[in-house]
């Protein structure tokens, strides 16, 4: 016969564990409360705008994820330098999370204007993915303001002339040295700037080391 | 609140730090229960001995209770624990050669270290086997990729295989585990007593 220690715990683990069979399913699934969100959608601090990317991209920041969420087709015909393709309609799939278990790059989408950005970001928003900004006003406003950028009238504070030369500076870097932007010269950007997904190194982080034995 | 690495409670860097402390406690618990006799590990095969069963279906079976009621009341969250993917023909064909190397040896590789940690020379010898196959088989790995990646099924939970409810689950395991402790009691009970 068995000595009662041994009978006792045996009965204390046999009844927790019965008790288990009673608690509910726990659903551990991450999701943004609707309250959150909503509160999240009322500041303004998830955009980033034109001349703020712009910096980044001039510095070559190395964090820095372009996201394009539109079409294949779009993003082919014209897209931001180093920008990859992430349709909406793909945002959940496996392929691209490594992306976002990073909370050390910064991701900005983009779209035509920011509507579709916007409908991403609040897709990867629900899973809690915090560090993914979108470009304010999209890509119409980056070829209005980096493309088309016209000279402030002469009355016009410094801070817009200041802006000005900066963006008259962005414009030189994105489109060449003659800073002039020929719509019909789109396809030279064209032709360099759509890149195929790049593989980055990515240590997945479902991959740790794996168990041991004992 | 946990699991505290991924939840950034703690930071990765201690992750090492870590696992050197809790392999210390788990090294001493091992010698301390006298795994580090090669006796005691094979006495399972050869029926005289549960020790070894007993010890790993009772952590497990506490392990498996208090991590279900962690993740109920929210102190862990089960679903961020990473699990190895399931490999089936893998599985099968390398815990063959594992038992077979285990029931020669009389060490498996964490009771093997703790061996030669007190200075056991054949744990030495194993231990050296033991890297001299990592090395092989890692050298050699892409002959065997195709075995190895057979049947490969992924993440796979047996609850989600059998559609059964995860606390269910835990219930029949502990009463197996209960039932083999009562069953090898018994057929030690009738075994020829091994001194050693």
């Amino acid at each position: 016969m068995p000595s009662r220690n041994y009978i006792i715990s045996a009965a204390i683990i046999l009844l927790l564990a019965a008790g288990l069979i009673f608690l509910p399913e726990k659903n551990n699934k991450k999701e943004l409360a609707p309250e959150e969100l909503l509160q999240e959608l009322q500041n303004d601090k998830r955009f980033v705008s034109v001349d703020q990317l712009a910096v980044l991209m001039i510095e070559e920041d190395p964090t820095l994820v372009l996201v394009d969420v539109r079409d294949p087709g779009s993003f082919v015909e014209y897209s931001l330098p180093g920008a990859i393709n992430i349709p909406v309609e793909n945002m959940l799939e496996e392929d691209y999370q490594q992306y976002f278990d990073r909370a050390e790059l910064q991701i900005v989408f983009y779209s035509n204007s920011h509507i579709l950005a916007e409908q991403a970001w609040m897709i990867k928003k629900r899973q809690e993915v915090n560090n993914i900004r979108i470009l304010k006003g999209g890509l119409n406003q980056w070829t209005k303001d980096i493309l088309l950028a016209e000279a402030p009238p002469e009355t016009a504070p410094k801070e817009a002339f200041d802006r000005y030369n900066f963006l008259m500076g962005a414009r030189k870097y994105f489109v060449g040295a003659s800073g002039a932007f020929d719509p019909a010269a789109q396809g030279d950007i064209v032709e360099t700037a759509p890149k195929k997904v790049p593989k980055i190194p990515v240590k997945v982080k479902k991959e740790k080391e794996l168990e041991g034995c004992f | 609140m946990g699991p505290l690495i991924p939840q950034g409670v703690i930071d990765g860097g201690w992750s090492f730090v870590i696992a050197l402390l809790v392999g210390v406690c788990f090294g001493l618990i091992l010698e301390a229960s006298g795994f580090s006799s090669s006796r005691k590990i094979v006495g399972l095969f050869y029926g005289y001995d549960f020790t070894v069963l007993r010890v790993f279906f009772t952590a497990t079976i506490t392990a498996m209770v208090g991590l279900l009621y962690f993740n109920y009341l929210g102190w862990i969250d089960l679903s961020m624990i990473y699990f190895p993917p399931t490999y089936v023909l893998a599985a099968i064909i390398g815990g063959l050669i594992m038992g077979l190397g285990f029931i020669m040896g009389g060490f498996c590789p964490g009771t093997g270290i703790c061996a030669v940690a007190i200075g056991k020379l054949d744990a030495l010898a194993y231990v050296f086997g033991l890297y001299l196959g990592i090395f092989f088989f890692s050298e050699t790995f892409s002959w065997f990729e195709g075995l190895y990646t057979k049947y490969a099924l992924g993440q796979v939970r047996i609850t989600e295989t059998l559609g059964i409810s995860t606390g269910l689950f835990a219930f029949g395991f502990v009463a197996i585990a209960l039932v083999a402790f009562v069953v090898t009691a018994w057929i030690q009970r009738r075994v020829k007593p091994v001194v050693y």
